[in-house]
């Protein structure tokens, strides 16, 4: 994902004169034919994430439309008063892209975790969040927000869903799998294997999506009652609680049992892989298959 | 001019029970020196140290900008004039400040931004000894210097604010340090502080403008108390108006 997210980008930036890219000291190889491009536009800016959102604000209110880039707890948490002020109350064109979510750099230990990068980012006014599962929803969500006068906050991880090699036309909640027995939502790449989950045959609709902020609640709740679904509604997410719960809560009416499955409020003192803290946290593609079995009970 | 506008600050703290007038008093004569003998058409001003609005308004109602009426409703409900600076109700008010150690990073993307476009004009940011104690100064005063921004001007309001906290007797060498041109001056002097904006540099411009906190206000100059204080009564108000020291 955060490879393509570079040529991606690369390209937009030869093609369009308002793009500048920011680096937090980061991905700075990567966008070297950048450099060589227009020098002008693009800086590493070291690791001032500080400056570097309110320089980004600057950018913005000349008609720029800056991309800062660095790893998710620098570029969030470190900075979150610059991001509330500088972009949010001040409603500017800008795209924060993180990478290292949410213990994608699980062997570097809980100093480079940030699973709560969407939840403090979508509590900001006027920040669209996005949590992209692969590589082509990080083109969608750069193409389809480009021109929009707010912040946007895009999540990058170091894995990547199949959906698109299944459903490579994939619409936003578009019905992955249709059955009564309740929904399950599944958010960016909290499940990696889509055919691994389809193969389970559970007794419950899959719906995928990678809109945080956004969330299309009134298009869930339209698809539950036009095909008589059972409100027993899971959520997954790859983070912690990203306030798309709060939406479903708030907005869709007696709702029978509501599951949450994602990352839970504690430090983690473990290092090794990200698959292996996915286990450790039983947030894996199988844990969270045998989670949803035991709510829906398997038809096969 | 600067009776009035010192005048004008006074009554309206007094009016609303509100503002921070030791700070816009300290920074007065720069605001005059930049509005009235050096900013031009193309350049952009921000005030980083947001809590000494009253100094920025009342410079706004000598130009122009804004209503004696508009001044006196500072701070109410329906008011365009907060108790810092809003982007939203100004259009002079180019970001938000209030939150301190905002401005200059910004500054520097506004200055860097006009790089980018080839465009003219310089940007001129205000900020205070007590802001930088704020990490986000240093952070852009190191990417302004590294990026060699010569259309970017940082004024340090040097009242001596911070020092309840940190003793610094001098940004300057901080400041040069950083790779940018230094100018200390009085910050009440107008012919310093006008020599100083005028110079032509080659790299980012600090200007330490050494200031009273309070100045011309005499029971206020340097006095604590008066950080976030307004005259309390009619007889304060009145005496503070007869005692102002210009």
């Amino acid at each position: 994902m955060r490879k393509q997210f570079y040529s991606y980008l690369s390209e937009l930036f030869k093609n369009d004169p308002r793009i500048s890219i920011l680096l937090g000291d980061i991905g700075v190889f990567s966008f070297r034919e950048c450099f060589q491009y227009d020098s002008k536009r693009i800086y590493n800016m070291g690791i001032m994430e500080q400056a570097m959102v309110g320089v980004a604000s600057g950018l913005s209110s000349l008609g720029l439309i800056p991309f800062i880039h660095s790893i998710a707890p620098f570029i969030t948490e470190r900075c979150y008063e610059q991001l509330k002020l500088n972009l949010g109350y001040e409603c500017k064109n800008a795209f924060v892209v993180s990478v290292g979510n949410s213990y994608d750099y699980a062997s570097l230990g809980s100093t480079h975790h940030c699973p709560n990068d969407l939840k403090i980012i979508s509590a900001i006014p006027n920040f669209t969040t996005f949590c992209p599962g692969n590589s082509f929803d990080v083109e969608e969500i750069i193409k389809e927000n480009l021109d929009k006068q707010n912040p946007k906050y895009i999540r990058l991880s170091e894995t990547e869903n199949n959906l698109r090699s299944i459903f490579p036309q994939y619409a936003d909640l578009h019905p992955i799998q249709v059955e009564k027995n309740g929904v399950c939502i599944v958010i960016g790449n909290s499940i990696k294997d889509f055919n691994k989950l389809l193969n389970y045959k559970l007794n419950c609709s899959i719906l995928y999506s990678y809109k945080v902020s956004d969330f299309d609640v009134e298009k869930l709740d339209k698809f539950i009652i036009e095909n008589s679904i059972n409100k027993n509604i899971t959520l997954i997410e790859p983070c912690s609680d990203s306030g798309i719960s709060y939406k479903i809560f708030t907005s869709i009416p007696n709702i029978n049992r509501f599951n949450s499955i994602c990352f839970p409020k504690i430090f983690i003192d473990k290092y090794g892989t990200k698959d292996e803290i996915d286990q450790y946290l039983k947030l894996d593609d199988d844990s969270t298959i045998c989670k949803l079995k035991e709510i829906y009970e398997c038809t096969n | 001019m600067k009776k009035r506008l010192i005048s004008n600050i006074l009554k309206t703290s007094f009016l609303n029970k509100e503002g921070h007038v030791a700070s816009s008093l300290s920074i007065l004569d720069i605001l005059i020196a930049l509005y009235f003998n050096h900013l031009k058409d193309d350049d952009e001003f921000i005030l980083s140290k947001g809590h000494a609005s009253l100094g920025l308004y009342s410079i706004f109602l000598e130009k122009g900008y804004i209503s004696e009426d508009d001044l006196f409703s500072f701070c109410q409900f329906n008011s365009k004039l907060g108790g810092h600076p809003s982007s939203h109700k100004l259009e002079q008010v180019k970001i938000s400040t209030g939150s301190l150690g905002h401005g200059l990073p910004f500054s520097v993307g506004l200055a860097l931004g006009k790089k980018i476009k080839n465009e003219s004009g310089s940007v001129y940011c205000l900020i205070g000894d007590g802001e930088s104690n704020e990490g986000s100064i240093w952070e852009s005063a190191l990417l302004a210097g590294s990026l060699g921004l010569d259309n970017l001007t940082c004024i340090m309001d040097f009242n001596r604010s911070g020092e309840r906290a940190v003793k610094l007797s001098t940004c300057l060498d901080k400041f040069k340090s950083f790779n940018w041109e230094i100018f200390n001056v009085d910050g009440h002097n107008q012919q310093q502080i006008k020599s100083a904006l005028d110079k032509k540099c080659n790299l980012p411009k600090f200007i330490q403008a050494d200031t009273i906190k309070g100045k011309g206000c005499l029971i206020m100059e340097n006095n604590p108390e008066w950080h976030h204080k307004s005259p309390s009564s009619v007889n304060e108000l009145e005496q503070m108006l007869a005692d102002i020291n210009i």
